[in-house]
């Protein structure tokens, strides 16, 4: 049963690291705007997952960002990443989503890997 | 498959710079972008279309000026042989044109061009060489085109549309010749996502 366990466990570790992988590729779809550690166009993605929408210091959000009282998840982020002006109107992110169940799980994957541990965040 | 391989590992930075000279096409943008209506369909447009489409065009004008201080950071680095401070040059041009382009049509959809930012992030520190450079500028044309082909099924007016489309085949072109340039294959594949 430990074993069983185990290798579950082994599994979704794997399967995660493989959407994470798959995820980064997808990424460089947003880097018209975006990159992991500072600010462009697009607010930085580093420490995003838990944090308030329109929150980081430093980015000028809209209004409509900011009233949104959103938490990033990975359930939001999907929802968003689907169509970002459908679940925010007002939002100057002027992209028109990912609609591949399969690439929005693997590119939140990535996003949500990017915390302060991670080498890319450092 | 070797052949092509071959040939484009073969075209160096000389076929780089002659492929540049030909690019021309902010006159068409201009004429593109000149007959814009803000009739969406036959229809009016309502506020709430317009001011979407004026904040992604904003969008799109904040990634032009970083493009544009990138050229310039680029082109002030003193890494450029000249022939590629030629092309850099030419680039950035066009970054400026489509900046144009977008404040004017702004303004006749009613609303405020976005300025430049006083200072930008780039990472100067990992640009020690020209093709370091180059790989830097392949990597922010690479992303505009996404994000214009992002952009270009929010609109509802087909003229705003085209004129994205424009702008995102000069970028495109951009970027395929920064590949070149640093002996990648300039067109990697059939599509782009």
């Amino acid at each position: 049963m430990v074993a069983c366990f185990a290798g579950s466990h082994t599994n979704a570790y794997s399967d995660n690291n493989l959407d994470i992988q798959a995820g980064k590729n997808i990424y460089t779809r947003c880097t018209g705007c975006h990159t992991y550690d500072y600010h462009r166009t697009g607010p930085k993605h580093c420490g995003l997952v838990g944090r308030k929408a329109g929150s980081t210091p430093g980015f000028e959000y809209t209004q409509a960002m900011k009233d949104s009282d959103i938490i990033w998840t990975a359930a939001t982020l999907e929802k968003f990443l689907y169509s970002p002006m459908d679940m925010i109107p007002g939002t100057s992110m002027g992209f028109s989503g990912i609609t591949s169940p399969t690439e929005l799980k693997q590119l939140t994957a990535f996003l949500l890997s990017l915390s302060d541990l991670n080498p890319l965040c450092q | 498959m070797t052949n092509n391989t071959n040939k484009h590992q073969t075209l160096n930075r000389r076929g780089f710079l002659k492929s540049s000279g030909k690019l021309a096409l902010s006159g068409t943008t201009i004429a593109i972008v000149g007959g814009l209506s803000i009739a969406h369909a036959g229809k009016t447009a309502s506020s709430k279309e317009l001011a979407q489409d004026v904040r992604i065009l904003n969008t799109a004008i904040a990634a032009e000026h970083e493009a544009v201080a990138a050229y310039q950071l680029g082109a002030e680095s003193g890494l450029l042989t000249t022939g590629t401070l030629k092309v850099a040059v030419k680039f950035q041009g066009h970054h400026k044109e489509h900046i144009d382009v977008l404040a004017s049509t702004i303004r006749k959809l009613g609303g405020r061009a976005t300025h430049a930012k006083s200072n930008y992030n780039f990472p100067v520190d990992q640009l020690k060489n020209e093709a370091d450079v180059l790989r830097f500028a392949a990597s922010l044309e690479r992303g505009a085109v996404s994000a214009y082909a992002g952009a270009i099924p929010l609109f509802d007016n087909s003229d705003l549309a085209k004129a994205a489309a424009s702008i995102l085949a000069d970028e495109a072109m951009h970027w395929a010749i920064l590949r070149q340039a640093l002996s990648l294959d300039p067109v990697p594949g059939a599509f782009f996502s």
